[in-house]
């Protein structure tokens, strides 16, 4: 009998503990990578899928200079790009953010559950989350952290509290 | 009878506008933020969105002293000198009272081009972080207009 043993049920992972090496082995684990990638392809559309449209359209209204009547610097092709591999990022189980656009040309995602508890992130195509947050009544917290591609334990801390 | 207290609500009226925009602004005044993009507010959630109350590159941030003037003349001072301009639509306006904002270390100072009711957020910080943390606390307090 050949087997293979999932890695991360909860993130979709195309990871596994497989050491067979003989071609069923293989093929079944081929076969599961092919799964993964199919089903994870369905999850995330229908996840982030009227997300992403409200970012191709901010993109589109605010890729020239004053596009807020008060002189906002224009989103750049970087910027959105980065913007897409966050959103692409996100885990499934935190809710969708609001996508807003800010005057100094960042793409921001927004998180308002109620008065006091908002948690507002933004890129602008340097690799660098800038957020703040208010998380609760008398907590409040901001700061900045890389984007390596995943999203830093702290926005997705954050989040979580904003939204419990 | 009818023209006396036409004449005497201007004189009122009049002297109202001149005190406001001589003195520093007050902690009780109205301060209106018009809104010409609709990613800055949330109409369902009837709120105004952090991103409104962002500082413009030139690091101010442009409001309207509205205390001492009806609700017809703070729509018309927003599409006259504010989306008029820029031939945008004007879709809504964020209004604090000052303490709001000042509370947060930011200052409101009088400049009253093009308006004499005009006014700036100043005193920005310089870090990104810090100017979006100051922009959801004034958001937080901020309450949804529509025309």
């Amino acid at each position: 009998m050949t087997a293979i043993a999932i890695h991360d049920r909860s993130t979709f992972s195309t990871r596994s503990f497989s050491t067979g090496s003989s071609e069923a082995s293989q093929n079944l684990q081929k076969l599961y990578e092919d799964t993964v990638v199919s089903l994870r392809k369905s999850v995330t559309w229908n996840y982030l899928g009227g997300v992403i449209v409200a970012l191709k359209e901010t993109y589109q209204e605010c890729s020239e200079d004053g596009w807020d009547g008060y002189g906002a610097l224009p989103i750049t092709q970087e910027t959105y790009d980065e913007a897409v591999r966050f959103l692409n990022a996100m885990p499934s189980w935190l809710p969708t953010p609001e996508i807003v656009p800010e005057p100094n040309g960042d793409i921001g995602f927004e998180w308002t559950f109620g008065k006091n508890r908002t948690l507002v992130a933004s890129v602008d195509g340097t690799n660098r989350i800038t957020y703040a947050g208010l998380l609760g009544t008398g907590n409040k917290s901001h700061g900045t952290e890389v984007f390596d591609g995943s999203i830093p334990q702290t926005i997705i801390s954050h989040i979580s509290r904003v939204c419990a | 009878m009818a023209q006396f207290l036409k004449r005497l609500l201007a004189i009122f009226h009049g002297s109202a506008h001149k005190h406001s925009q001589q003195d520093s602004v007050a902690a009780s005044e109205q301060i209106a933020r018009y809104i010409l993009s609709k990613r800055h507010i949330s109409v369902t959630k009837g709120i105004v969105r952090p991103a409104a109350y962002m500082p413009a590159p030139n690091g101010e941030t442009s409001v309207y002293r509205i205390s001492d003037i009806t609700e017809k003349d703070v729509w018309d001072i927003g599409r006259k000198y504010v989306a008029g301009p820029s031939g945008r639509t004007l879709y809504a306006r964020g209004d604090t009272p000052a303490v709001a904002i000042t509370k947060t270390g930011l200052a409101i100072v009088p400049e009253t081009t093009p308006h004499p009711l005009h006014a700036n957020i100043v005193n920005w910080p310089s870090e990104k972080d810090e100017q979006k943390m100051l922009a959801v606390e004034i958001a937080n307090d901020a309450t949804l207009i529509t025309p």
